[in-house]
């Protein structure tokens, strides 16, 4: 009896939560007409007449493919660099022996409280500095190393038996070897929960974008949506449609690298 | 020509404390592994370094691996010294006590993986992996993972991943310990066989002193960083040459009496409390050195079988002790008995399964003085 209690008591709880993606994802399918209409009642949840028009719609009036890929190749190229600058930092952090180490990583750690709004308006002037505005690496390169991220390697490499690369050391293995060959393949829930925090974090990046970009050319999707939005005619099955295409890649990524990511999330002691 | 010579080897960790009161302040003091350490390893040669936990040992072991830097001194390897050589130039191989297996690979992966690293040829790595594969009985578990092995099974990876290369030395720290008892005497002799085969000079560090006398032709005692003695087992066994040699090795170590030596005429007694033990003549040459103790304390040291019951009528040169406590281990009983006179230490002496005295019981022991062997108080052995 208590167990089916709870259960439904997470039940409740967990709707809550997913109320406002149910409905996104239903009224993506509904006829604009419904979308509002409905939306104060249960029947939001319900869509009476299912249908594809709205996404159909979005793509005939925006070049989402274009947003889509600019998204992609952004996220995916912050997410590997971050993958291998970050491990190697932490790496040297938890492993190497050299002058200024303790410092270094205090001020690595005392990083990542500062957020992105305080330095952006500097950081906006050095990339303008560089000629960099309105181009893929400004949304790319300053978010490739990444405190949080080196301090979760790091974390998890002090975990690892120093054996292990002692051993590396002995059979032959240089610095880089061991790294590559031996220390990466035994962090890989590591490596899933960084590789799936930047995404999350990147995928949704919007204050930086608005600032450094001004055209459709290099726009991620977090702007195009926001600039759908006040694109008239104002339709919401549309904005909802948007919606699920933006939010979709994410949830695959996080089906794909979830088991990795628990792992993960368990063994570098970090919480959500 | 030796394999590997230690000249002069000084090493200290700096130790962090904590000042009392707060965490940022750190003092630093120097505490030393090892103090002028000087050893040599012939070539071809098992030499096992043993002693009590923190002495040093592994240390030693690291320092000839490259895993650490001494702070004076120089090791050579065949003669070359290899101080400036980062561990992947020193042709060592080393078994860990955690074996340190490559937990991602498959054991062929493993016992590739060293001869990769030094750009063997394809053809030539898959031979020496077959090779050591079959003297290590290994060849059915090539395709399993370390996770999928039993501890003997990753044992033997361990070593044959150390032996795949065919280095100049093989080091291995404490690699029995992981392993249960039986176990543990099982690779302990497929180790020493192994080594008499390959004849791959050898450092084995271990604190168990079983280990030490079974493996090694010949083995160093290391306490508080110091060397204290280098012998084949049975010399370390029967002369110790200090106090603590004489205690560590052995089990139970050496019984140590308080006694002084005194000139009754004729033949040089040791006066035991109140007993009066006489020197057999055929010892005496071994003794001479106890004449500058005359009337000076000193101390006498017993093995536990160097000790009985006495079996005869005849009560001089014996020592009234009292029973303590019996343990009967099924092929012989460890006996650990007072003196009378002087009940403030315990000792123990090692008899048949038969001898089964009463705990609480007076009996008289029967020393064997041929087996003696005498300490200065300082704690080094008295030689003639």
């Amino acid at each position: 009896m208590k167990r089916v209690l709870g259960g439904i008591s997470l039940l409740l709880v967990s709707l809550i939560y997913l109320a406002p993606v149910l409905f996104m994802f239903i009224g993506s399918l509904k006829p604009d007409a419904d979308v509002l209409v409905q939306a104060g009642s249960w029947r939001a949840l319900w869509p009476d007449t299912a249908s594809l028009e709205n996404y159909r719609n979005v793509i005939a009036r925006v070049p989402f493919g274009r947003y889509l890929f600019n998204s992609l190749f952004i996220t995916v190229a912050i997410v590997a660099g971050g993958l291998l600058v970050n491990s190697l930092a932490g790496y040297a952090f938890s492993r190497l022996q050299f002058r200024g180490r303790n410092l270094l990583f205090a001020v690595v750690l005392a990083l990542m409280i500062i957020p992105l709004e305080a330095i952006a308006v500097p950081l906006f002037y050095q990339v303008t500095l560089f000629g960099w505005r309105d181009t893929y690496i400004v949304q790319i390169i300053p978010f490739i190393a990444n405190a949080f991220s080196i301090y979760l390697f790091y974390t998890y490499f002090l975990g690892l038996p120093k054996e292990l690369e002692e051993s590396a050391r002995i059979d032959g293995a240089g610095v880089l070897h061991t790294f590559f060959l031996i220390i990466a393949p035994n962090a890989l829930p590591a490596f899933a929960s960084v590789a799936i925090l930047t995404f999350l974090t990147q995928w949704g990046a919007f204050l930086w974008p608005l600032m450094v970009t001004s055209g459709d050319a290099v726009r991620p999707l977090p702007l195009a949506i926001a600039t759908f939005h006040s694109l008239p005619p104002l339709q919401w099955g549309d904005i909802f449609a948007f919606g699920v295409m933006m939010v979709a890649p994410v949830i695959l990524v996080f089906i794909v690298f979830q088991r990795w990511f628990v792992r993960g999330v368990v063994a570098t002691g970090i919480k959500g | 020509m030796s394999g590997v010579e230690y000249k002069d080897i000084e090493k200290g960790y700096e130790e962090q404390k904590p000042k009392q009161g707060t965490l940022r302040d750190e003092r630093e003091s120097r505490v030393m592994a090892l103090r002028r350490f000087n050893l040599r390893i012939d070539r071809g040669e098992f030499m096992v370094l043993v002693g009590p936990s923190g002495c040093g040992k592994s240390t030693a072991l690291r320092l000839l691996a490259g895993l650490e830097t001494e702070d004076s001194g120089e090791i050579l390897i065949e003669g070359r010294s290899v101080i400036a050589h980062p561990p992947q130039q020193r042709d060592v191989a080393m078994v860990f006590q955690n074996y340190a297996l490559y937990p991602h690979m498959t054991v062929e992966q493993n016992l590739a993986f060293p001869l990769k690293m030094r750009r063997l040829r394809r053809r030539e790595i898959h031979r020496r992996v077959r090779k050591t594969a079959e003297m290590l009985d290994l060849a059915d578990l090539l395709k399993r993972r370390p996770g999928q092995l039993s501890g003997g099974q990753r044992q033997r990876v361990a070593m044959g991943r150390a032996l795949v290369r065919e280095p100049k030395v093989f080091l291995m720290d404490e690699p029995l310990s992981n392993l249960d008892a039986k176990l543990r005497i099982q690779i302990r002799g497929e180790i020493a066989e192994l080594q008499r085969r390959t004849g791959i000079t050898t450092l084995y560090v271990t604190h168990d002193q079983a280990e030490a006398m079974t493996l090694g032709d010949r083995v160093a005692v290391l306490n508080a960083g110091v060397l204290q003695q280098v012998d084949r087992p049975d010399g370390l066994y029967d002369r110790p040459e200090n106090l603590f040699v004489a205690g560590f090795l052995g089990s139970p170590g050496m019984n140590i009496f308080p006694v002084t030596p005194v000139n009754t005429g004729q033949a040089l007694d040791i006066q035991l409390g109140e007993s009066i033990l006489t020197l057999p003549d055929d010892s005496l040459a071994k003794h001479t050195g106890l004449t500058s103790f005359l009337n000076q304390p000193i101390f006498l040291g017993l093995r536990p079988d160097a000790l009985a019951p006495n079996p005869k009528d005849d009560y001089a040169g014996t020592l009234p002790v009292r029973v303590v406590s019996l343990e009967a281990l099924g092929h012989e009983n460890l006996i650990y008995f007072e003196l009378l006179k002087d009940p403030a230490t315990r000792f123990v002496m090692r008899t048949t399964s038969k001898i089964r005295p009463q705990p609480g019981s007076d009996i008289w022991i029967l020393p064997d003085l041929h087996q003696a062997r005498f300490f200065s108080v300082d704690g080094q052995a008295i030689t003639p």
